[in-house]
């Protein structure tokens, strides 16, 4: 009990060595690690005045109650710390809170909140909660007084070394779509799909054999989900964030064609990611401004399903009827991401929408700062979401424009990678500070609002 | 055209009627001007200045790994402390000591007009000061970092959002013939900072050199840093 203690203290107690400050959803979680924490030292002081039960088979029931605490806090040590690192100097609080507030407009997944934490991997996770609930039930109905691990919360979890970045963190768009897929409970609608295509392309096989199809088709589908709903989020942004992480220019056609066992293929991801983006009206700008990130999801768009390949050492002859199978299931998958939104994804309108980016794109030419914009001798606030798409597709095209506005040394003028790298991390603070302004509290008009 | 003020108007501590007129000039001409956000704007403007706020981002002093600290290449990120306290919280600043803050606001100075930020005299009256270093330059993109000093016997609470500083503005007299080449100049010094920023500074030798001195006393530096040594030759 002594030792239990300890891990538990050593979990729950904050170890920083100033203080941080953290979103809410953080502050709530840490909160409820803490009581936790607090309500088990009361539970086990008490246990250890009970003398032990001399049935053995009941002080082994005693036993396992305490392997479940234990176990409990192994989950909570994923959490814990990490989520304290992400705190608001080392996380992008005004894009989380913007992306917060966009899944609470969406049906079914209003007060759903982001609880980021840090990774070490170069990658960003979203982490299923279905078991934690359970295991935090089943602890709460252990230790009296225990509070319920807490409901809506998406866990999820950024590169430590991201912290300062805003494109490349629009991938927790994606990882959002992980949590609605779980929190809607997709996969009852999905699986049923899944059935109906094994049954026709598999046909009858070895339960074993079949749930090997079934979860491949599972994860295949589900990405392609979180992709088209993360694009629903944040627009093209997300596809360029995505082509700029995993390296998808320098890749060559098998590499872009190839499925693995969780991830269908970029050239598959892509032709979903050019749907979603029509659908929402996006490519018209791609089309005007999007350059060489816009043709490459046009390029993979177009790459025939016939190319896909998915090899499996494991179950090699299975590998091919899975791939008919989920040509069935594929055209499903917009179909559910529309009516998880229902009418709530960021859209392009053209029009006054174009000179908004536009407007955008100008200030951060000058090195300004795009929160108040003016038009005709009217001041505007952007649309959040046209804010980053605009400052995206800048940060892709435009900084040569603004590197040639500033006076240099010709040294500097030399190295042009550095130069790049420097205001394309300007253009990202710029960008982060507009969003922040556009937060605070303001009687100015959106521009094509 | 570079505003509606006529010409023999342009001098002296710009008006808060002409700061609003050149905040509503479009971002291209040299002569616009921006303060972004730009909260409770009926309250902002005095009539010949501009309240600004503080920012939420801080760089507190800390005990360098050294037992010195010399400014030099390596020093930028050695001596200062990064704190962020979002809107509504407070950070303490203990009697005599100093903190770098920035304002809520980002600034895009005119080509032709020079700026100096002044402690509120609200402010000023608790023994808090803000400013060392307080002119800025014509063409100024950025958030101002501030030195906020408590100069008082008593720790102090800063609460970011709040007014803490007032702008005023002054024309400079650029001759007619060269403003297109004044406002073509932006200076990548302190460019466009959003957060109170820690100064650069180059190696003392490299400074000193510059006015003839070869020999300069320094203190030699542990180094972490790997020696990379240039890759061998293949022997034929």
């Amino acid at each position: 009990m002594a030792s239990l203690r300890r891990l538990i203290r050593s979990v729950y107690l904050p170890r920083d060595e100033h203080e941080r400050s953290h979103r809410a959803a953080t502050t709530d979680f840490l909160n409820y690690i803490c009581t936790l924490g607090l309500k088990t030292e009361v539970y086990l002081q008490r246990l250890a005045l009970v003398p032990p039960n001399p049935d053995p088979k009941m002080a082994a029931v005693d036993r396992e109650e305490l392997t479940v605490l234990r176990k409990f806090w192994f989950d909570l040590h994923e959490f814990a710390q990490p989520s304290r690192n992400a705190d608001t100097l080392h996380s992008p609080i005004v894009l989380i809170s913007q992306l917060e507030e966009h899944l609470s407009r969406i049906p079914r997944l209003r007060e759903c909140r982001l609880l980021i934490s840090h990774t070490t991997e170069l990658n960003y996770i979203q982490y299923p909660r279905q078991e934690l609930r359970e295991r935090g039930g089943e602890y709460a109905g252990i230790v009296p007084g225990a509070p319920r691990f807490p409901r809506n919360l998406a866990l999820i979890a950024m590169p430590y070394s991201q912290d300062e970045s805003l494109f490349s963190n629009l991938l927790i768009c994606h990882e959002m779509g992980h949590f609605a897929f779980e929190e809607l409970e997709l996969e009852i609608d999905l699986s049923r799909r899944i059935g109906r295509a094994l049954r026709k392309h598999v046909g009858h096989r070895s339960v074993d054999d079949l749930s090997w199809c079934h979860e491949r088709l599972w994860y295949w589908a589900e990405e392609l989900f979180c992709d088209r709903f993360a694009i629903g989020l944040v627009g093209p942004s997300f596809s360029f964030s995505y082509i700029e992480l995993l390296d998808v220019i320098g890749m060559n056609d098998d590499e872009v064609n190839e499925f693995e066992d969780t991830h269908p293929s970029h050239s598959c991801r892509f032709y979903e990611h050019f749907e979603q983006l029509k659908r929402c009206g996006w490519w018209p700008l791609l089309d005007r401004l999007g350059g060489s990130y816009a043709s490459l999801i046009r390029k993979l768009r177009n790459i025939s399903p016939l190319n896909y390949k998915f090899h499996s050492k494991e179950k090699s002859a299975l590998a091919p009827l899975v791939m008919k199978a989920f040509r069935d299931i594929q055209p499903y998958v917009g179909h559910l991401v529309t009516r998880t939104f229902q009418g709530h994804e960021a859209r392009f309108h053209g029009g006054q929408h174009f000179e908004c980016v536009e407007a955008i794109q100008k200030y951060l030419g000058w090195g300004v700062v795009p929160a108040t914009l003016v038009n005709n001798g009217r001041a505007f606030y952007p649309d959040p979401v046209l804010l980053i798409n605009a400052a995206y597709l800048f940060y892709l095209e435009g900084i040569p424009v603004l590197i040639n506005r500033i006076k240099q040394k010709r040294e500097e003028r030399a190295n042009y990678i550095s130069q790049r790298e420097k205001w394309g991390k300007s253009v990202e603070q710029w960008t982060l500070k507009a969003l922040e302004d556009l937060r605070l509290p303001n009687d100015r008009e959106f521009w094509a609002w | 055209m570079v505003s509606k003020t006529a010409e023999h108007e342009r001098r002296g501590v710009l008006t808060s009627h002409e700061i609003k007129e050149r905040l509503l000039l479009d971002i291209n001409l040299p002569s616009s001007m921006v303060i972004t956000p730009l909260l409770e704007e009926k309250t902002a403007f005095d009539i010949d200045s501009v309240d600004l706020r503080l920012g939420t981002h801080f760089l507190f002093p800390r005990v360098p790994p050294r037992a010195y600290f010399c400014p030099d290449e390596d020093s930028k990120d050695s001596f200062h402390m990064r704190v962020h306290v979002p809107l509504g919280d407070f950070v303490v600043l203990p009697p005599h000591h100093t903190v770098l803050g920035a304002t809520l606001e980002f600034i895009k100075l005119l080509f032709d007009v020079a700026g100096e930020i002044l402690t509120k005299s609200s402010v000023a009256r608790t023994f808090t000061l803000i400013e060392t270093a307080p002119w800025i330059h014509p063409n100024y993109r950025g958030c101002l970092t501030l030195e906020i000093a408590n100069v008082s016997n008593t720790a102090m609470l800063l609460y970011p959002g709040r007014r803490i500083g007032q702008m005023v503005l002054m024309h400079v007299a650029v001759q007619k013939s060269k403003e297109s080449e004044v406002a073509a100049i932006l200076d990548n010094t302190y460019f466009g900072p959003v957060y109170p920023e820690a100064p650069p500074f180059k190696n003392p030798e490299v400074d000193l050199s510059n006015i003839g001195i070869p020999s300069v006393r320094v203190i030699p530096k542990p180094t972490w840093r790997p020696t990379i040594k240039p890759p061998k030759k293949k022997k034929r």
